[in-house]
């Protein structure tokens, strides 16, 4: 019976079976995703070469063969157009969808806790800059800000580091929020005042009585914020102003899908899907986490955050 | 007024019937989480007859409110499982069905709730929700027959100017006046029943006394019967007839009210009224009368020797350098504390500001209890936390042992905060639910980084003793532990850096009668033992009478009266502290009935 | 109650005013040279100057943030080589692309835009607020599970995906719908309907997905409050308290977060608008981001800012307005 209290999460975790096979889809993307270039390597093709002799430019670059020109060279067809190998893009692609999500993660979470626990630590004038600062920022529509950032970016900067800097520098605003709202919450808990009445110094306050119980909702909320991000990062692409042929993402191929739909159906459906499966899990996960953690602990947390429900994580992208 | 209040005779039938049977009533509630199924009630049979007023008491998890919301079946569809006999006014409650449910609930039986402010719509006026109410079970009522109706029941139940007071919300009204309105709405269809579960729980004393008053005089007005829930037997006294004492989801003993509090039977019954702070009668052992401490430490969880270790190890170190060694141990002079936002650069213009402590002034003496009484929102809190300097003073001087604190900054308080300790009120967020009791104790211990990691632990298993609990839970966490073990561990905290002045903010109030006892047994011993200076805040003057030296009253922010406990007790002199007192509910019934009538003239 | 209201409108103007200088600190001085992007890729130096001289970029930054700003309020005059452009208030200033008034360029677009929000608008509050109170009383069940699974797969697909998927059924393979282009309202009503059909459809799905789980877990959170089970034990019928007690108390985050939503869409759907060719205000942006069109881009973002940061404003209030209980900050 004296084991921590949250050993139980995951137990509880665990025996969800959505959450269970949404991890084991997770796992299998990741491993193809870093398995790309043996796997290509195996199917004997690469993302990058032009295979003209597959489509059929008379039809204005329909792939010869049936669904794509699915075979045994080809296992998932060619690029319309092109004739790019479908299977090697996809793959390459899922690379850059998932490091540019995860790595904004990282960036959104690292600047969301700093900022939020300065915000909740520091003085009044400190908060209410800060807060103020994250209210300008959870105000802007993050797509249209990211876009027009990329407009004055040089061209030569590359383009996964530059999608995860606009990403993760414009969106830990919801973070921020949460952080600084659970911290101004714990900091009133009398488990604080005692340690301050044992005179313990803030620095030691934070470390010790606050950061441990803000990683659970950090943690929830991350998990939420990795298919937000894929969603923009594919979004960005989708609007031509992510990642550069010849580098491909799912966004990317589905932007270039718009004009193929009627002729190459599946040419939409294999992102699609790849996208959407992706998405799912990993929402499904973020999900299961939360409900993981403390089931408790959320209503009770409910009782006043009526107002923070109406403004859930930002991720409506349009 | 339109409609006579009073009911219409009852029919011979109905007279004959009881207005309430339970026979052999289980409630089992299924098992969640990790924990079984749970027996809530287990064999329970009662008889209320119409127009009587049964109380039902006990400590929580004994099954009473269960009980309660069983007469309505309000457990049904809940997955509760409800067995044995529940007839309410001829109904049989349990075999009922929707609409005849529906009938019982608020026409027949009307239950008023323990917390008013939750416990009514926030969007709809009082006038509406009544009406609501009173249209469903009298269909052929036109709406505003039914408004007419919810004025005349609001002003039934004392709520000046009803008609305007009717178009407001809930939140417009003070604790005591929703309440009020609660028992309006369960007026409002001329109910044979009123349950009420804790209906005074979360008011001030003098509030509870009007609404313990006001359902008295409508009971006797209108000839309804009353089940009243209570965990306090005080409340109880002044307002049934009969008693039911809960334990454990069964009934330990039964009968007229003068009986079971005033001849108990059954142990339980006696160890609950023992329990009970008298507000009426001095101490029979005041701190300082000497050693006939008995020292048996009746701790809630198993019963251990009290320690014999010395805790504190402190030589009596000199007073700091210029410092008058006779001074009080703490002296506080016009100390005022105020929250809110100010003004753009220290104007009032769109300042909000609230004076939370308005100039207080007091002493503590070495090794004295003062005890400060006030009700909600008096200012004792924020008093207490400033006295440990947790929060800073707007203005006023605060000196501990002739030093000047309030001056002093955080960092240059750091070495003094030893000294100066504090034990707070709720026992769950006073401790941090990821470290182990043993490491709570021993964190202002390790703070100070002298103490080797044996030594800490040693001392921390040392002071676990001390406080009554085994030292081998050292190693467990705080969710594994009940309320008042808890707060022993919160006590054991706050003695392990040797403090001379312990602030206690309501130490008791989140516990159990039984429980409360318990604790403040072993704050008495622990006082005595170590010589401590206590201030020791409450709301509940009887917990002060028992264990303080001096007491100060408070109200909005200043202190109205202050002296030696017995003579503020026995001659009030200040009008608030007079109607306080006379607040207070008394465990006699025929003191209680004096005393309402006393409160019915003023 | 009116102190709040002036407190939350003065907060929101100090927000955009931070947020047009950050705006214009960004997009005017950190990147290369706005002389050379106003003149274009074939201007020699002198015409480069010459621009300069138009826009008056040699002046220190705190004075061209200050015209910046008086232009915003009172409009600006451009003086070209061969007389002057008035550029009226609000002025973002002239596109580089064919010397439009940006605002008179934004307002161009604005119809499309305001079709394509309140259109969709309606349609996700139906559908939003009517599964989430479904999914509400249905708790528990199979009703439920398959509601959750549905607005999860909602909010998870993003809105390029919906479309695309809806036109390869709708436009392509079914041939029910036209492939949409916008008639203006004013012009065809029945062929505006029409053709905005699918988009509004694209986007109510996945808004609608976020109002059913707001609108089941706020309805939720109320029914399981305390005042319900005082209706309970005064005998109301589960109908009547779910309609009147706890559709009421779910009602004010639903209607705050419309309020930012709506205010969002006003700054263009840029996804949904590029994908179904329609010349709205999301499509402008992406465009200007293409060709570099700064005050274009500039004055998209901010025109979208001070939308967003109003829309909040509003929501505030209305909250506040509506749930009464909220002490007012």
């Amino acid at each position: 019976m004296s084991d921590t209290p949250d050993t139980g999460a995951w137990r509880r975790l665990r025996a969800r079976p959505s959450a269970v096979v949404a991890a084991a889809v997770l796992a299998a993307l990741a491993l193809l995703a870093l398995g790309a270039p043996l796997l290509t390597a195996l199917e004997g093709q690469d993302p990058t070469t032009y295979h003209d002799q597959l489509v059929d430019s008379a039809r204005g670059g329909v792939p010869y063969g049936s669904f794509g020109g699915i075979g045994a060279d080809h296992w998932l067809g060619v690029e319309p157009g092109t004739g790019r190998d479908l299977f090697a893009r996809l793959l390459y692609g899922a690379r850059v969808s998932l490091s540019v999500a995860l790595g904004a993660t990282v960036v959104q979470v690292l600047l969301g806790v700093t900022i939020g626990l300065a915000a909740g630590l520091g003085g009044r004038l400190l908060d209410a800059v800060l807060s103020r600062f994250t209210d300008v920022l959870l105000a802007l529509p993050m797509l249209v800000f990211a876009v027009a950032l990329t407009a004055i970016v040089p061209a030569g900067f590359p383009r996964p580091l530059l999608l995860i800097l606009v990403i993760g520098l414009l969106s830990w605003g919801g973070t921020s929020r949460i952080v600084r709202a659970q911290t101004l919450s714990l900091r009133s808990r009398d488990h604080v005042a005692a340690a301050r009445l044992a005179g313990r110094t803030p620095v030691q306050i934070a470390r010790r009585e606050l950061l441990p119980a803000l990683a659970a909702p950090v943690l929830t909320y991350a998990a939420l914020l990795v298919p937000t991000n894929i969603v923009v990062e594919a979004s960005l692409s989708f609007l031509g102003i992510g990642v550069t042929p010849p580098t491909s993402s799912w966004g990317q191929l589905l932007s270039t899908a718009t004009t193929w739909f009627r002729a190459d159906p599946l040419y939409v459906l294999l992102p699609s899907g790849c996208l959407l499966v992706t998405v799912l899990a990993c929402t499904v996960l973020g999900d299961a986490v939360r409900t993981a953690l403390d089931p408790r602990e959320r209503s009770r947390l409910a009782v006043g955050t009526r107002r923070a429900a109406a403004r859930p994580p930002k991720g409506a992208t349009r | 007024m339109t409609a006579p209040l009073t009911r219409a005779p009852a029919t011979a039938e109905a007279t004959a019937d009881p207005l309430v049977e339970l026979s052999d009533l289980t409630v089992t509630f299924p098992a969640t989480g990790g924990a079984g199924a749970v027996r809530a009630v287990d064999g329970l049979s009662l008889t209320l007859r119409p127009g009587g007023a049964l109380g039902i008491v006990g400590e929580s998890g004994s099954g009473k409110s269960t009980v309660a919301a069983t007469l309505l079946d309000l457990h049904r569809g809940t997955g509760a499982r409800t067995e044995g006999g529940v007839r309410v006014a001829g109904t049989d409650v349990l075999a009922a069905s929707e609409a005849e449910l529906r009938a019982l609930r608020g026409a027949t039986a009307a239950m008023i709730f323990q917390d008013p402010l939750s416990s009514l719509d926030p969007y709809h006026s009082l006038g509406d929700q009544i009406a609501e109410v009173h249209r469903v079970h009298r269909p052929g009522v036109s709406r505003r027959a039914a408004r007419a109706r919810a004025v005349e029941v609001l002003d039934r139940v004392g709520i000046p100017d009803a008609a305007r007071r009717a178009r407001s919300r809930p939140h417009e009204f003070s604790g005591g006046m929703r309440q009020r309105a609660l028992i309006a709405m369960a007026l409002a269809c001329e109910p044979r029943l009123i349950i009420a579960d804790e209906p005074t729980t979360a008011l001030d004393v003098t509030v509870q006394a009007q609404i313990l008053d006001l359902l008295h005089t409508l009971r006797t007005e209108t000839g309804t019967g009353l089940l009243l829930v209570t965990h306090d037997l005080g409340v109880v006294a002044g307002s049934v007839d009969e008693v039911l004492v809960m334990r454990g989801g069964r009934a330990v003993e039964h009968g007229p009210v003068a009986e079971v509090l005033g001849a108990p039977r059954e142990p339980y019954t006696r160890e609950l009224l023992a329990a009970v702070p008298r507000i009426g009668t001095a101490r029979e052992n005041p701190p300082h009368a000497g050693a006939e401490h008995t020292g048996e430490g009746r701790a809630d969880g198993p019963a251990r020797p009290a320690a014999t270790v010395t805790v504190t190890d402190r030589t009596p170190d000199p007073a700091p350098d210029g410092a008058d060694v006779a001074a009080p141990l703490l002296e506080v002079h016009g100390l005022r504390r105020e929250f809110g936002r100010r003004g753009p650069l220290g104007t009032a213009l769109g300042a909000d500001r609230t004076v939370a402590v308005d100039g207080v002034s007091l002493t503590v003496a070495a090794g004295e209890t003062l005890g400060l009484v006030g009700e909600s929102g008096s200012g004792k809190t924020t008093l207490g936390r400033m006295l440990v300097r947790l929060l800073d003073p707007t203005d006023g001087t605060l000196r501990y042992r002739g030093r000047d604190l309030s001056a002093l900054g955080e960092r240059a308080l750091r070495p003094l905060r030893s000294e100066l300790q504090m034990v707070f009120q709720d026992p769950v967020s006073s401790l941090n639910p990821r470290r182990t009791i043993g490491e709570s104790i021993a964190d202002p211990l390790r703070a100070t980084g002298g103490l080797d990691d044996a030594t800490v632990v040693r001392r921390a298993r040392e002071l676990l003793d001390r406080v009554g609990l085994d030292p081998a839970w050292y190693h467990r966490y705080p969710h594994e532990f009940s309320g008042g073990q808890r707060q022993r561990v919160g006590i054991a905290r706050a003695l392990a850096p040797g403090p001379r002045l312990l602030v206690c903010d309501e130490p008791v109030s989140a516990l159990d009668v039984t429980t409360q006892a318990q604790v403040m047994e072993l704050l008495a011993e622990l006082r005595r033992d170590l010589g401590l200076s206590v201030v020791l805040i409450a709301h509940d003057l009887a917990v002060v009478r028992a264990a303080g030296d001096r007491v100060a009253v408070m109200r909005a922010g200043r202190i109205v009266e202050e002296g030696p406990v017995d003579t503020v007790y026995d001659h009030p002199r200040h009008p608030y502290t007079q109607g306080l007192l006379a607040a207070v509910p008394v465990l006699d019934p025929r003191e209680a009935a004096e005393r309402r009538a006393l409160r019915a003239r003023a | 109650m009116t102190a709040y209201v002036l407190r939350r409108t003065g907060g929101a103007l100090l927000v955009l005013l931070l947020l047009s200088v950050t705006v214009y600190a960004l997009f005017y001085v950190a990147p290369g040279d706005p002389a050379k992007l106003a003149c274009g890729p074939r201007c020699n130096a002198e015409q480069i100057a010459q621009v300069r001289e138009q826009l008056r970029l040699g002046e220190p930054l705190p004075l061209q943030y200050l015209h910046f700003l008086q232009g915003l309020v009172a409009g600006r005059d451009y003086s070209t080589g061969t007389g002057v452009l008035h550029c009226p208030a609000p002025c973002f200033g002239l596109s580089y692309q064919n010397d439009q008034p940006v605002a008179q360029l934004l307002a161009s677009r604005l119809p499309v835009t305001a079709s394509l929000a309140v259109g969709a608008m309606v349609l996700w509050l139906l559908l939003g607020v009517g599964t989430g109170l479904l999914a509400a009383l249905r708790r528990g069940g199979a009703t439920e599970r398959v509601l959750t699974v549905l607005t999860l797969t909602g909010t998870a697909t993003p809105v390029f995906i919906t479309g695309l998927l809806l036109l390869m059924i709708f436009c392509a393979t079914l041939q029910w719908l036209p492939f949409p282009t916008y008639v203006p309202l004013t012009e065809d009503p029945e062929q505006w309907a029409w053709n905005l059909l699918l988009p509004w459809t694209t986007l109510a799905l996945l808004e609608s997905a976020k109002y059913a789980r707001l609108t089941r877990s706020a309805t939720l959170e109320t029914l399981a409050e305390d005042h319900i089970r005082t209706f309970r034990a005064y005998g109301l019928r589960e109908r009547r308290i779910v309609g009147r007690h706890a559709l009421r108390g779910a009602l004010p985050p639903v209607v705050a977060l419309n309020a930012v939503d709506l205010g969002t869409m006003f700054g263009g759907a840029m996804l949904t608008e590029s994908l179904f060719g329609l010349p709205g205000i999301g499509r402008l942006t992406v465009e200007s981001v293409r060709t570099v069109d700064l005050p274009v881009v500039v004055g998209a973002v901010l025109g979208v800012g001070a939308a967003v940061v109003l829309a909040g404003a509003v929501a505030d209030v209305l909250y506040a307005l509506a749930d009464r209980r909220v002490t007012l900050p």
